[in-house]
């Protein structure tokens, strides 16, 4: 595998981490909105304080995966700024690799 | 000479229990769905996210990353189901605790009346004392029958107050190991001491799960193989692998389709403005089956039984976003009598809420019929079915068979597998309407299937070379079609109006030739004229002689009859301005009733 083709993998697990924040924060809400208003008061104080603490992880976890997300895709951007990018990919990517490489960037 | 009678205390009252059961139903479920996309997360960490030549410091630090980035989601995925499981069993333990309270408290008021009247026939008895003269020994039986009856009374009020003790220790058991649940993975660090590195139930099961190629039977011994345990924990953390896996219970099927189902609607409720075009589309397929399944729920048949309204299939993404998606009404895994209804034109998942209505007038027209037996009617999207009208965008596609012959085979996995999943006896009836009677079509003669009846209604032909019901693999004389006599569809057959011939689906099935069991299916709003709208869609509406019959037919009786459709210019391909004649357009319609 080139290093081109190996940063075009690069570029996709930045975007998918990007998903995996979004399905994170995803979850992270529902933990916060799940309803403890059925419960007993008994236990009612120690579901909200659960759902507290873990909507907090929740939302950590997915901060990481969008840190991991911008690192990926810092990585590439170093890669591209390089000279040998350029030769590499235009040699070795078939132009829908690239477009689809270029468009992921660009939207990102 | 005097006698004591003792009025016994009164036993204590049964203290309120303010509990929602159904919200903590809510409250695990949201909390089991969270952890399916945790699970999801630890998952992609540790594989399919690496880069294996990556090299490099930033190779290195991501990759290092991951490993306890993974370690950390799959810790949490397990804590969150252990106590999203946990949370369940809370439910069905204050279910059974809210239930045992009115059956307590029941008891109390009734022991609190006899004994209010005991004391009043007490107090009676005081003031009115057997006359003196009489024998202390043999006047006083009343006297003696109050003191057998103060104890016995006694002894129920004691043992009340036994029970509500029992039952307010029970509430505090569970109560506390309930918030124990809760308390014991607070935090990270608790988390990570319980279940880091501890492997995820699912995944040996998993790992044994044999192939969609080994068939439904494989699917069904797979999992009758597995401990609840395990069962539970592939519902949770990879529901996508039994949702709509042939031979998998319907329970099991519905209850991992819901769990996706949640998870879909979070993340794209969540996203807003952020939806792309193709999340819109999911949202909607995913929105639209949500509904379907609310619209239904609790509702029950006329013996007083809950109808279950069970997600059967769900792919809101499959067939470029049209979706693929089933609920049945009542349980297929149980029910006397399954039908399955597949759609024909126009259909995509989007508009599972109008099929699943028309799939709850077949239960309520079949439980009409017959009231005795049970039934699960399906409203099936489950192929690429044509959604476009045909003549405008789709056209080509609705008159090729391309589309019926996938779907065909698709139906007829269906169909394998809702016969897998049981053992007993039971009859399973596909319907198909319009196109999908063509899709019916190709099931029923590409594949082997095992049904016990079909019917078809507004059929434009189930498809090329199929003649007559000795093509299909139909029990004899168990073929059923139902035809409006102004539905213009059927002209799409190869005889019929439009005298498409070769070009069109196939031979008409109401044509007296092809030799079906034709059922009356007039509609009131005919005209005597060709029509592609109601007198083609009015096929389940409540009240019509089509979906009276196509419930009998379903609970197995035989639908009212008619005279077949007579066609002169087919077969011999003589006049094309001959026009089809059907007995059934001059006879008055009739308006049965189809529901209980």
């Amino acid at each position: 595998m080139t290093l081109a083709v190996t940063f075009l993998e690069v570029g996709r697990r930045a975007h998918g981490w990007d998903e995996q924040n979004l399905q994170l924060l995803a979850s992270a809400r529902q933990i916060s909105d799940a309803p403890t208003g059925g419960l007993t008061s008994a236990v009612k104080g120690a579901a909200d304080a659960f759902l507290t603490s873990w909507h907090r992880h929740v939302t950590t976890l997915a901060e990481e995966a969008e840190s991991t997300g911008d690192d990926l895709r810092g990585a590439v951007e170093d890669y591209m700024l390089t000279d040998d990018y350029t030769a590499s990919a235009s040699y070795d990517l078939s132009m829908d690799e690239y477009a689809e490489f270029h468009q992921n960037l660009v939207d990102r | 000479m005097s006698a004591t009678i003792t009025i016994p205390a009164a036993c204590r009252t049964v203290p309120e229990l303010d509990v929602d059961t159904a919200s903590i139903g809510e409250l695990a479920q949201d909390l089991l769905v969270a952890s399916t996309q945790i699970d999801d997360v630890g998952e992609v960490a540790g594989g399919s996210a690496r880069v294996p030549d990556w090299t490099g410091a930033g190779s290195s630090a991501y990759h290092a990353w991951l490993g306890p980035f993974g370690y950390r989601a799959d810790a949490m995925s397990l804590a969150l189901r252990r106590v999203g499981r946990r949370v369940e069993d809370h439910q069905t333990e204050m279910a059974r605790l809210d239930d045992l309270r009115g059956r307590l408290a029941q008891a109390v008021g009734q022991q609190m009346y006899a004994l209010d009247d005991f004391e009043r026939r007490v107090r009676v008895h005081v003031n009115n004392p057997p006359g003196a003269e009489e024998d202390p020994a043999s006047y006083d039986p009343t006297t003696t029958a109050l003191q057998q009856e103060s104890r016995t009374l006694d002894q129920a009020l004691r043992n009340l107050d036994e029970q509500i003790t029992s039952w307010e220790t029970d509430v505090d058991t569970e109560e506390t190991a309930m918030a124990a649940a809760f308390r014991q993975v607070m935090t990270t660090d608790q988390v990570e001491d319980r279940y880091g590195g501890v492997a995820d139930p699912a995944d040996a099961p998993l790992s044994r799960m044999p192939p969609e190629s080994a068939g439904p039977a494989a699917a069904r011994e797979w999992w009758e193989s597995l401990t609840p345990a395990e069962r539970e924990a592939i519902m949770t953390a990879a529901p996508g692998a039994i949702g709509n896996r042939d031979g998998i219970p319907a329970v099991a099927r519905d209850e991992a389709n819901r769990v996706s189902l949640d998870r879909d609607l979070e993340l794209w409720e969540g996203l807003g403005d952020d939806r792309t075009p193709e999340e819109d589309r999911q949202l909607e397929n995913a929105a639209a089956a949500q509904d379907a399944l609310e619209e239904y729920e609790g509702e029950r048949d006329p013996n007083g039984n809950e109808i279950p309204s069970m997600l059967w299939m769900y792919d809101p993404d499959a067939f470029g976003g049209d979706g693929r998606v089933a609920v049945s009404i009542g349980d297929p895994d149980t029910a006397d009598n399954v039908a399955v209804n597949v759609p024909g034109l126009t259909t995509d998942g989007r508009e599972i809420g109008q099929y699943t209505d028309q799939a709850f007038n077949l239960h309520q027209s079949a439980t009409t019929a017959d009231p005795s037996q049970t039934y699960a009617s399906i409203a099936w999207i489950g192929y690429d079915a044509p959604n476009d009208n045909p003549f405008t965008g789709d056209s080509a596609r609705v008159l090729g068979e391309g589309a019926a012959e996938d779907g065909g085979a698709l139906l007829a996995d269906s169909l394998n597998g809702l016969n897998a999943a049981r053992d007993d006896d039971f009859n399973l009836v596909p319907i198909g309407h319009s196109y999908g009677s063509t899709t019916l079509g190709h099931a029923l003669t590409d594949h082997d299937v095992d049904v016990d009846r079909a019917a078809v209604v507004g059929s434009p032909g189930l498809g090329s070379g199929v003649d007559g019901p000795g093509d299909l693999d139909v029990p004899e004389g168990q073929f059923y079609v139902g035809r409006n006599s102004d539905d213009g569809v059927s002209g799409l057959a190869g005889n019929g109006w439009a005298h498409l011939g070769p070009l069109g689906l196939g031979y008409d099935p109401s044509d007296v030739d092809f030799g079906a069991n034709r059922f009356q299916a007039e509609d009131s709003s005919r005209n005597g004229t060709n029509d592609f709208g109601d007198s083609h869609t009015s096929y389940y509406d409540p009240n019509t002689e089509s979906l009276s019959n196509l419930g009998i037919i379903l609970s197995g009786g035989e639908p009212v009859g008619a005279e077949g459709v007579h066609d002169p210019f087919f077969p011999s391909w003589g006049n094309l301005n001959a026009s089809p004649e059907d007995p059934e357009a001059d006879r008055d319609v009739t308006h049965p009733q189809t529901t209980p």
